[in-house]
């Protein structure tokens, strides 16, 4: 395996969606392989349906629980608004996976209109890739797993960039799903695997590989 | 993944990825602690809600108490009776507190009694940023942080051995990026040995002035002991090598170090990790300084540390510059770009660039404040609070209190015209209508604040006369914190009726109402009114209805049938009265302003229906209300 130097990622939505229970899940699988995992997370007010923010911090240079900015890799977004908000966090060459959700802040008059949103995203960041989670899990019969579909997505992208093997995880997955649900659940995170991977299929990460393992 | 921490009783070896605060209740149960007890309080919550979760495995005593001062004794009784006992608590619940936290130093114990104040610097969700070690300084209580979840596991251990030891309170300082952070930590085996209770009455417990002078002259003598032991506690650590010392107490030791082995500067520079706060390990602080050239202290709030060490080296005549809150500023919380700069401007040896296009211009992010959840019973009781002040033009002032329902305080209800402190409500509706005459005075506390410290205020506000409108919304749980009990929470065939204890003060005008049925509440919120002009009486409205997350979970467990509502397009004019006044997250405005209602969000409690003046808000599916009234109270 290659030496996982520092990998951080950026979780954010809106409470209520799952960002906890998506980062300890990728803290967990890091873990399992002996990889160090720092996760600061959001309680008390702040999930009333208030913006949340996680930082997931990976590697053996890892010390401290806060991404600064600038300096994360990946951005798993639950929704768009939540996604511009923390867009800072991510290096320009960073990776956002955003699902196609916006909620509007509730009385909020002049919030922004969505495609503004994600002219702005696309704009900073030129590795966005906006998905259909929360739909696909509403079809698929369980409106709550948006967040599972975005763990199959990141799961592919760490695979893809030879971050972690996706079989090693699939095997995982299932004792971390919880029981009620599980078989729609995976069907779910397989989606998510499958639709990041025709997105990203044939694209080159190495320039962002680099700053996440180490020389040797 | 459910209950891990519950798993993890049988492993004694290996990593797991633990919360701060799990991390701090493994602890207990590796160093044998048999009662344990709080009141909560984030970021604190999970350290006791922890234990809770193996109390009937391990026959241990946890408990949910009414009030810090009162979770506090508890757990000191047990350690003054040859148990070994834990008490955790939010930094302000530690206020509370105070007064028990000031006797124990005094008395002492007979086994191992840790204190553990949970800090937030940066409020994340707190009425201040009072830095706790702070209390160490006038209670004689040593007091000591760890820098990671894994350490807070290890540090947990050491103060019950310190505590049991030494006979006397030690107390643990975690802050929310402590408490709230998942990481490694290496566990070890939980003790399983139950021992004795046993209370032997000693003169140092009666803290009569004859006794408490002998205690004080003992305490002091303690303190030297304490001092003696800490300065060979392997937790206070030395890294690198250089001229420059760093001293990083607790949290700020990770950022540190992180940026120092980053930039390769361990070959340049010492940093000190400090776990014991106060009192500090004079030893090493004195073989490090005098090997400096320059100390930099980096820590977050306070110069707790930094003060101390200038002391120090004064006495010792050690002359070397100490840099620290000139440079760190006091306010919030560190992150590594803080870190980071400080280490630039300090010592000269870094460069940092941030690579962010500020030509892109962001579109205005409006803020997402925490609002109420869909279901909540305080919604509905709100707006037609709002609706009621407004169209009556009251001149009114409402002192709001502790829990989900100060966000009131936020439009669209726009409620609350002070928040201060638990109980602080009915409190500051003592003076309000002491001075304000000409004022309809409205106190508003949810159930478990009302418990926690609102009945004194009403006591007196009953028996000195400060006649108000009282507002104790039950929700029959503490739900800001995660649905912990409260007096007013069924427990096994008991529960504080609020009605009858308010009666029992003396309270003669008594209303309890839904506060999804906003008629009663408008009538019942009239005649207090009345009664506050004409009589000059206090009234008590009790609006009670459980927390919607907990009705909604009760009626997924029992797989009842759950229909959401919808907005009747044909009907709908597009007034966003439900969207913007009445405001559940679940009802979004639609291009052409007409109100939709979000499946994924709606629970089907169908309080909205009252927003909408052309009836255009309808069950999907038509279904028999009342008989999910059993989930509901």
């Amino acid at each position: 395996m290659r030496d996982l130097k520092e990998l951080n990622i950026v979780v954010s939505g809106v409470g209520g969606q799952g960002q906890l229970f998506l980062s300890r899940i990728v803290g967990e699988i890091f873990m399992s392989r002996g990889i160090p995992a720092y996760i600061a997370e959001t309680h008390g007010l702040s999930q009333r349906g208030g913006s949340v923010i996680v930082h997931i911090r990976i590697g053996r240079s890892v010390r401290a629980p806060l991404i600064p900015m600038n300096r994360a890799h990946i951005m798993i977004s639950l929704e768009i608004l939540e996604a511009a908000r923390y867009i800072d966090y991510l290096m320009s060459n960073g990776v956002a996976i955003i699902n196609r959700k916006f909620i509007r802040p509730p009385s909020t008059p002049k919030a922004p209109h969505e495609d503004e949103l994600i002219s702005f995203i696309k704009s900073r960041i030129y590795r966005t890739y906006l998905l259909p989670a929360s739909k696909t899990a509403v079809e698929m019969g369980m409106p709550i797993s948006a967040n599972i579909y975005m763990i199959g997505s990141l799961i592919k992208l760490l695979d893809y960039m030879t971050i972690l093997s996706e079989t090693y995880i699939d095997h995982l997955i299932k004792d971390l799903l919880p029981e009620r649900g599980r078989d729609i659940n995976i069907k779910i995170y397989e989606r998510g695997k499958k639709d990041l991977y025709e997105m990203i299929y044939g694209e080159n990460f190495k320039d962002l590989e680099k700053t996440i393992f180490g020389e040797h | 993944m459910d209950k891990i921490f519950r798993k993890l009783i049988d492993v004694s070896e290996g990593y797991a990825l633990l919360l701060g605060n799990e991390a701090v209740a493994r602890g207990a149960l590796e160093a044998g602690v048999e009662v344990a007890t709080a009141y909560p309080g984030t970021p604190s919550s999970e350290i006791i809600g922890s234990l809770m979760e193996v109390a009937d495995l391990l026959n241990i005593y946890v408990e949910w108490s009414v009030n810090e001062k009162v979770a506090f004794e508890l757990a000191w009784a047990a350690a003054l009776s040859n148990k070994k006992s834990i008490t955790a608590m939010k930094h302000v619940g530690l206020n509370v507190a105070a007064d028990a936290l000031m006797s124990s130093a005094y008395t002492g114990v007979s086994e191992s009694f840790v204190i553990v104040s949970a800090d937030d610097p940066s409020m994340w969700s707190s009425q201040n940023e009072q830095d706790n070690r702070l209390y160490s300084h006038i209670s004689y209580i040593p007091v000591f942080e760890p820098s990671d979840p894994g350490e807070a596991k290890d540090l947990t251990v050491k103060l019950f051995d310190l505590s049991s030891m030494i006979k006397h309170p030690m107390m643990l300082r975690m802050t929310t990026r402590l408490s709230h952070v998942r990481g490694p930590v290496r566990l070890g085996r939980v003790e399983r040995k139950t021992s004795k209770a046993l209370f032997r009455p000693e003169p140092r417990y009666v803290l009569v002035p004859s006794n408490a002078r002998v205690n004080r002259i003992d305490l002091l003598k303690r303190w030297e002991k304490i001092k003696d032991v800490i300065n060979d506690l392997e937790f206070n650590k030395v890294f690198g090598d250089g001229k420059i010392l760093i001293i990083a107490p607790g949290l700020a030791f990770s950022y540190v170090y992180e940026i120092v082995s980053k930039h390769d500067l361990l070959n340049k520079m010492r940093v000190l990790k400090l776990s014991s706060i106060n009192p500090l390990p004079e030893k090493i602080v004195i073989e490090e300084a005098v090997k400096s050239e320059k100390i930099i202290v980096v820590e977050e709030l306070e110069p707790v540390v930094e003060n101390e060490i200038r002391i120090l080296l004064n006495r010792e005549k050690i002359n070397v510059e100490v840099l620290g809150k000139n440079f760190v500023d006091r306010a919030y919380e560190l992150t590594l770009e803080r870190v980071e700069k400080i280490i630039e401007e300090l010592t000269g040896l870094i460069k940092i660039s941030v690579d962010i296009d500020k030509e892109i211009k962001k579109p205005y992010i409006p803020p997402r404040p925490p609002v109420f959840c869909p279901g909540c019973p305080y919604r509905p009781l709100f707006y037609e609070m709002r609706k009621i002040i407004s169209r009556e033009r009251l001149k009114t002032v409402i002192s709001g209190d502790i829990g989900c329902y100060s966000l009131s305080y936020y439009p669209p209800y726009k409620i609350q015209d002070t928040i201060v402190e638990m109980g602080g409500s009915i409190g500051l509706g003592n003076g309000f209508s002491t001075v304000l005459k000409d004022h309809v005075i409205i106190s508003v506390i949810g159930d478990s604040t009302f418990f926690h410290a609102g009945i004194p205020a009403l006591i007196n506000s009953i028996y000195n006369d400060h006649p108000q409108i009282v507002i104790i919304l039950d929700n029959m749980s503490t739900a800001m914190t995660g649905h912990q009990p409260s007096p007013s929470t069924p427990r096994d065939g008991r529960k504080i009726l609020i009605e009858d204890l308010v009666k029992g003060i003396g309270v003669k005008n008594v209303f309890v109402i839904d506060p999804f049925d906003v008629d009663s509440f408008n009538k019942a919120f009239h005649e207090a009114i009345k009664n506050l002009r004409e009589k000059h009486e206090t009234s008590v409205i009790i609006a009670r209805r459980k927390c919607a997350l907990i009705a909604y979970a009760d009626m997924i467990r029992d797989g009842v049938e759950i229909y959401p509502y919808y907005v009747d397009p044909e009907i709908c004019v597009g007034c966003g009265l439900c969207y913007n006044l009445f405001a559940c997250p679940a009802i979004t405005p639609l291009e052409n302003r007409k109100a939709f209602i979000d499946p994924e969000l709606c629970i089907g409690c169908g309080s909205c229906v009252v927003s909408c003046p052309y009836n255009a808000i309808k069950p999907l599916k038509p279904f028999d209300r009342k008989a999910l009234d059993k989930y509901w109270f």
